[in-house]
């Protein structure tokens, strides 16, 4: 079970082994975050999926994080389960920082069970090299 | 009344049947549902600017020159680019129609036109009929195995907007060549000449394989980047 709320993202960043200069994203930087927090809402939709977690830092404040997705459609296609991140899930996402305030992509997250969930996309992952 | 037939109109008319025989054998048959091939996908040669393309390239902003967060294609290589969903193809006598899962965007494209019309409306629009000026007016016609697709009075913006944000402005004028290779794969060559933005044509090549997935409605909905929701 996580430590509900406990933001520990922030305090490292760990290198994006493939990145190079081409993976330069329009939106997101390389520096992924890894923190805790409870999603409080989903939107399966297109041209993004998204939600929205929530966050408790240190000195006890708490902020919302826009987590954006893949488009539903690619999500479908792919056989995610919709059902695997709901609201009032905590969970323990990784992901790459948004340029603007707040975001973040979505690159994994760990449930309380221990499960792990992706994403996945041929051509993001070609990009990435 | 009775027409004589002279040596040289039964020539003309033998020819004509040749030429259609021939224009009808050209037609490589492209119809079908068509998903990206990531082994070769967006691939763009170096972009030439000229000094306001590239003063267009450095002011460009994701967060505020991106329609696609409004559902709309940025430019004709943002509807071919798009990775995640499908293209499809449909042949008849005297069109073409190229539909677009993303933003359920559909070309509707004449064939074997005397050029463009002096007034033209853009030939792709959404579900809804919106207009999407940014990809232009089309005409097509086959050559070789090939159908060509050539567009003009693009809405000023930019080409794509994955990754890269080539410009385009009113005078760009495209050349698609779409054909079917050996292995059954969708080719898709495109010539971009835009003479305020590039001093050499942008050159793009994507790839598609025959899909297995149904061509569906995609369902756009805008997101407010400006405002924060998603």
């Amino acid at each position: 079970m996580f430590n509900k709320g406990l933001l520990f993202g922030a305090l490292f960043f760990v290198p994006l082994v493939l990145s190079a200069h081409h993976s330069v994203a329009l939106n997101f930087s390389d520096e992924i975050v890894t923190f805790e927090g409870t999603v409080v809402s989903v939107k399966w939709i297109n041209p993004h999926g998204s939600f929205v977690l929530e966050v408790t830092n240190q000195d006890g404040t708490s902020e919302e994080w826009i987590v954006e997705m893949l488009a539903r459609i690619a999500l479908q296609r792919q056989g995610f389960d919709f059902d695997a991140i709901q609201e009032g899930d905590q969970i323990q996402l990784s992901g790459r920082v948004g340029y603007r305030e707040r975001t973040i992509i979505f690159g994994e997250a760990v449930l309380p069970d221990g499960t792990i969930v992706r994403e996945r996309s041929p051509v993001r992952e070609r990009f990435r090299k | 009344m009775r027409f004589k037939t002279t040596l040289g109109s039964r020539l003309v008319g033998v020819s004509l049947l040749l030429g259609w025989q021939a224009n009808v054998l050209a037609q490589s048959n492209l119809e079908g549902i068509w998903s990206i091939d990531p082994s070769l996908f967006f691939e763009y040669s170096e972009p030439q600017y000229t000094p306001e393309g590239q003063r267009r390239v450095d002011s460009y902003n994701p967060q505020t020159d991106d329609p696609s967060y409004g559902c709309i294609p940025s430019g004709l290589g943002r509807a071919w680019d798009e990775p995640d969903t499908s293209v499809k193809i449909e042949q008849y006598d005297d069109y073409v129609l190229i539909s677009y899962e993303m933003f359920d965007l559909v070309r509707t494209i004449p064939l074997n036109q005397n050029g463009h019309p002096i007034q033209t409306e853009p030939s792709t629009q959404n579900i809804d009929g919106v207009l999407m000026h940014s990809m232009g007016h089309s005409i097509a016609w086959y050559e070789d195995d090939a159908l060509i697709i050539e567009t003009l009075d693009y809405a000023p913006g930019y080409v794509t907007t994955l990754r890269r944000f080539p410009p385009q402005s009113e005078a760009m004028r495209s050349i698609e060549r779409i054909s079917v290779d050996d292995e059954d794969r969708l080719l898709v060559e495109i010539s971009y000449s835009d003479p305020v933005n590039y001093t050499e044509p942008l050159k793009a090549t994507n790839r598609y394989y025959r899909s297995d997935f149904d061509f569906v409605v995609y369902g756009c909905e805008p997101i407010d980047v400006a405002g924060g929701e998603h």
